[in-house]
């Protein structure tokens, strides 16, 4: 089967079917002296696996798209982050029992971008719309074959963020450091001044190697898709995070990474004093230590000492898209929704006001709410300023198809071994790379 | 006698012409119609999955397209050169001889305390080892995550209360079988105790009573009656604990985070298989480890059943 476009024509096909039907069953009533007939009953069903976004989305149906469309009722399931991918990959295989839409996390979309596409392209759809979106964060992750099938709603600058008042405390101003070198400096201090850390290194996600790297102008894959993770560089980093580890001015992220309760818990506990995150993990902060509001500040990326790098990089992000498998009745109204979420001002401010997240249509950018917002658990910092700035600099890894097969590969093989056993950075890259290119 | 012939000639039905199709059948297909409901829901739900994923291990693919066909490479590359189904093999190896070695002794050490008259609140016991068996293995892994933390976990608090540093559970090659094995410990004795529990009091007192009578000590009554007598209970438990061990997924897959621990150190063979069809989406080959992995279970436990014959002649 080819992939499926749901072009202009398709709408206008299907929208004039339903405009005539209508109107003819309009006239009958009419006619007939009979009441008007309601409009069809359309009900949308969405896979999603985030409160926020969900959230979001239901706010937007409430306050703007039930207005055009009050026949329509979007029910939103909310599942479980792994289990979303593998009961999408089920009823693609399948053929039938899926949702209309769904939500697809950017890494997990490139497990279904080769071959035949599950998901309708919007190209057409979106038309010049495109040039009021971040490329790289709305529409480049959702891209395969040269089409698009998903809008990410979101900017997702990685900051830097950094706990003001115990740093203050030791004398320390968290905004100083400018150079990875000179933070792994101000650890030192740090960890002179008692028991807390610089920051944590997971050894459970290749999440802050991948950050740190592409950051200073490395990747996983070339341009070609070639994998390219065991590079000179690539081992600098590597080996940088487990010097810092050694030296004990980083510790190793409680639970393995940055995502777990025990890390919460030590963030609570004030064990260490920055950390790394797209404006999505703001959100993570805020939900799992909201008593910490006020004592986070956010900065940008330090760079590196030979004065490479830039100063934000791309991470995560999730887009919304339309299935192979949506009705027919539901495809017009499943847009208009991805529509009103993304490319209007209000969607996009919504989402900014309920979720920090930097939109993606950039028109939104111009409005005065979204520009003076301040965020009390950041001390009342202008998130969007922040986020400006770090877009002007922001770089994006290159995608692959075999990204996840890369990414388990490294962590198995080198992230763990290294940063925990004390394994030679380089040899584990080599290891892994060539690993990879057996299970890919 | 006319008249009584009669009589008979007018009950008997008309002609077999006259009989519809289902009245002339319906001995014979009736046990179909109460089979069919079973039946339908087997061979779609099983029996079809069951050769189409066959059909799919012959197949290369990584996409949602149908793939090329390629005959046994899947196999010959499984059996030739993935050392990480070899490792996850060998994972399971391990953890079925825990299993044997310190699961079982430890369930029929429980089961005889158990069976102890001198227990008080049996029931209550009984219950208590049993509710891990029946709590979900999500719930297990997450509360179990918590006590091997390094840091703020359980067990490394009470040995650090004894002067032992943290150690990494879950983060240490060394160390992660040890923490599966202890959670499959914790899951499982209770359970398996229950199994010979019930062939405990299978056992006829009279025998043992007999056999004290004739100055038997209490380990020879449990060497030479108990245990022999435990013979089934004990080979349905192995043969369950093997083939749990090969099919082990929840409890390894959450405890370590959907991965396979350090340096494959937990990685089971239906984890291996969940990895390659779900993350990677090579599903021929997922398919082929399924494949592959059923007929290592069959060999495992039909070879085990032939000792245990040996054993009985014995």
């Amino acid at each position: 089967m080819a992939n499926k476009t749901l072009s202009r024509r398709d709408f206008l096909r299907i929208s004039a079917a339903a405009t005539a039907t209508t109107a003819l069953a309009g006239v009958t009533g009419l006619a007939g002296a009979a009441p008007m007939p309601q409009a069809e009953e359309i009900e949308i069903l969405e896979w999603a696996f985030a409160n926020n976004r969900i959230i979001w989305q239901e706010a937007v149906v409430e306050q703007f798209f039930k207005e055009q469309y009050p026949n329509v009722t979007l029910t939103i399931e909310n599942i479980p982050y792994n289990d979303l991918w593998d009961k999408l990959q089920a009823v693609f295989v399948a053929g039938s029992g899926g949702p209309d839409m769904a939500d697809i996390a950017i890494h997990v979309w490139r497990r279904f971008a080769r071959g035949e596409v599950p998901f309708w392209a919007l190209d057409d759809r979106i038309g010049d719309e495109k040039d009021n979106l971040v490329d790289g964060s709305a529409l480049a992750p959702w891209r395969a074959n040269g089409e698009v099938y998903g809008v990410g709603n979101e900017v997702n600058t990685v900051l830097m963020y950094y706990r003001e008042d115990l740093l203050s405390e030791m004398g320390l101003d968290g905004a100083a450091p400018q150079t990875w070198e000179e933070l792994a400096a101000m650890g030192e201090e740090i960890m002179a001044a008692g028991d807390r850390k610089l920051i944590c290194m997971p050894d459970n996600t290749a999440d802050y190697l991948e950050q740190m790297l592409v950051q200073r102008g490395g990747n996983f894959f070339d341009e070609e898709g070639n994998p390219v993770a065991n590079s000179d560089l690539s081992a600098e980093t590597l080996a940088f995070q487990q010097d810092i580890v050694n030296r004990g001015i980083a510790m190793l992220s409680p639970g393995g990474d940055p995502y777990t309760e025990q890390y919460y818990a030590a963030m609570k506990e004030g064990a260490f004093l920055f950390q790394m995150g797209a404006p999505w993990y703001q959100g993570f902060m805020k939900n799992n230590n909201p008593e910490l509001e006020g004592m986070w500040r956010m900065r940008l990326l330090p760079t590196w000492g030979d004065g490479v790098g830039h100063l934000s990089v791309q991470h995560g992000g999730t887009g919304m898209a339309i299935t192979n498998q949506a009705r027919e009745n539901t495809l017009e109204p499943a847009w208009e929704l991805i529509r009103q979420c993304n490319l209007t001002n209000e969607g996009a401010l919504l989402g900014f006001t309920l979720q920090n997240l930097v939109p993606t249509y950039t028109p939104a950018w111009e409005d005065p709410s979204f520009l003076q917002l301040q965020d009390p658990y950041f001390g009342d910092q202008l998130p969007a300023e922040w986020n400006f700035k770090a877009a002007e600099d922001m770089v994006v890894a290159n995608s692959n198809p075999d990204w996840q097969i890369m990414v388990e590969t490294l962590i198995r093989l080198a992230v763990a071994p290294v940063l925990v056993e004390g394994a030679n950075a380089q040899e584990s890259l080599n290891a892994a790379v060539e690993e990879f290119e057996f299970q890919r | 006698m006319e008249s009584a012939q009669s009589a008979v000639v007018n009950v008997i039905p008309p002609t077999a012409a006259k009989i519809s199709w289902w009245g002339r059948n319906e001995r014979k297909l009736i046990p179909y119609v109460f089979l069919a409901p079973f039946l339908i829901i087997f061979l779609v739900f099983t029996v079809y999955p069951v050769i189409d994923s066959f059909i799919m291990s012959l197949h290369d693919i990584d996409s949602l397209d149908a793939g090329e066909y390629i005959g046994l490479d899947n196999y010959i590359r499984l059996v030739t050169k993935d050392a990480r189904f070899g490792k996850s093999l060998v994972n399971a190896t391990v953890f079925g001889l825990a299993t044997v070695f310190l699961q079982l002794p430890l369930a029929l050490a429980l089961a005889l305390a158990l069976n102890s008259p001198v227990l008080r609140f049996r029931t209550l016991a009984r219950m208590t080892f049993f509710m891990p068996y029946i709590t979900s293995a999500v719930v297990i892994a997450m509360i179990f995550r918590m006590v091997f933390e390094e840091r703020y976990g359980l067990l490394n608090g009470m040995l650090g209360s004894v002067g032992i540093e943290p150690i990494p559970w879950l983060r240490s090659a060394d160390w992660a079988m040890p923490a599966l094995i202890l959670v499959g410990l914790w899951i499982w004795v209770g359970s398996n105790a229950l199994f010979f529990l019930a062939g405990l009091q299978t056992i006829p007192e009279e025998l043992k009573e007999a056999a004290r009578i004739d100055g038997a000590s209490e380990w020879s009554v449990f060497r030479n009656i108990t245990f022999p007598l435990l013979r089934p209970v004990t080979i349905f438990v192995i043969t369950l604990g093997i083939i749990g061990s090969f099919s082990l997924f929840t409890q390894s897959f959450l405890l370590f985070n959907g991965g396979s621990g350090p340096r494959d150190s937990v990685l089971m063979p239906v984890a291996y298989l969940y990895e390659r069809g779900f993350n990677n989406f090579k599903l021929g080959y997922a398919a082929a480890v399924g494949y592959l992995l059923t007929l290592i279970v069959v060999a495992v436990t039909v070879v085990q059943l032939l000792l245990f014959r040996i054993w009985g002649k014995d």
